[in-house]
């Protein structure tokens, strides 16, 4: 993280720094896999090494302990979820992190029965 | 330095399999999104930003930010965990107009989605009607009743926002739980009987 943005963010910021994030991820603003949605859940790889890493990527890896989402790590880190996105795709190309199964199948009767029940319970 | 893990076994034997499933809640600026999520939800809504880029606004030729501008929109979203296997969430779409492009992200593979309607501000509404139904996510209308407010006559709402007969519509109150429930179940409904019907013409 030595690297200067290359301008405070342009346009319309809402007062946000919205480019010094991407920093994070050598300017890419896309992550090169389609499987992570805000809503993928990402484990740590067991034994998974933070050697190498960056800060930002360490404490992902530390949140991804227990199962957790790309929308609810980013909530936790402060990140803008794409940003999110590209570590979390960095570490999984690695081999650190794990994708849980997200084939985007039809909802099964079963699964829906799941949660009505678990609706109706609050 | 090595991340510690409990209870389970290294190598192939483990793999995860926790399935998420998306529920959309959309509605204008106001309408009651994150008191919907927060009504359902078992953790106190959280808020995260996404990165909207509106490509060939302006031409900037300098690496990493060519011909784009960005821009950040913030989004509640709420969860709900049905069981080791499956979790819910609910996500708040940014209620602006101008950002319904970046809706794809929230929205692709959602299961369903609530919109939720605020009588004095219908038109706020249509944005996200008109998204539903042109990607066929199925979805829910909710009348969020606002304190003081008279109950409406859900067939001139339908009227008004030019939803089909077929679309479910409901009134709720945002901030209490059961009502919030009420409309969850309308949606979980429909998607069983579009599940049903899926495998009754499967069956033929």
């Amino acid at each position: 993280m030595s690297a200067e943005p290359p301008s405070k963010g342009h346009g319309r910021t809402g007062g946000h720094d919205v480019v010094r994030p991407f920093v994070m991820t050598g300017g890419r603003t896309r992550a090169d896999r389609r499987d992570l949605r805000i809503e993928t859940m990402l484990t740590a790889v067991p034994g998974a090494t933070t050697s190498g890493l960056s800060a930002e990527q360490v404490k992902l890896l530390r949140l991804c302990q227990a199962p957790i989402s790309i929308a609810e790590a980013s909530a936790e880190l402060g990140l803008v979820i794409g940003v999110t996105t590209i570590l979390a795709a960095d570490l999984v190309s690695e081999g650190r992190l794990e994708v849980h199964q997200t084939d985007p199948v039809e909802i099964e009767l079963d699964v829906l029965s799941r949660m009505i029940d678990a609706v109706r319970a609050l | 330095m090595t991340i510690k893990h409990d209870d389970r076994p290294a190598g192939d034997a483990w793999k995860p399999r926790i399935r998420p499933v998306k529920f959309v809640v959309a509605g204008g600026f106001g309408a009651g999104k994150t008191t919907f999520v927060g009504a359902l939800s078992e953790i106190p809504p959280l808020r995260t930003e996404a990165a909207m880029t509106t490509v060939g606004a302006r031409v900037d030729h300098r690496r990493g930010s060519e011909a784009k501008t960005t821009t950040t929109v913030a989004m509640d979203f709420g969860r709900l965990t049905v069981d080791e296997y499956l979790v819910m969430y609910l996500f708040g779409t940014p209620g602006q107009e101008r950002f319904g492009f970046m809706w794809d992200d929230i929205c692709t593979h959602a299961l369903g989605a609530v919109v939720l309607v605020d009588t004095d501000r219908l038109d706020q509404s249509f944005p996200a009607v008109d998204y539903f139904e042109a990607k066929d996510v199925p979805f829910v209308v909710a009348v969020n009743r606002f304190e003081g407010t008279t109950r409406h006559d859900l067939g001139a709402v339908r009227d008004a926002l030019g939803v089909s007969s077929h679309v479910p519509m409901t009134e709720c109150d945002a901030r209490h739980t059961e009502s919030a429930k009420q409309v969850l179940l309308l949606l979980l409904d429909e998607l069983v009987n579009a599940a049903r019907a899926r495998a009754a013409a499967t069956v033929v």
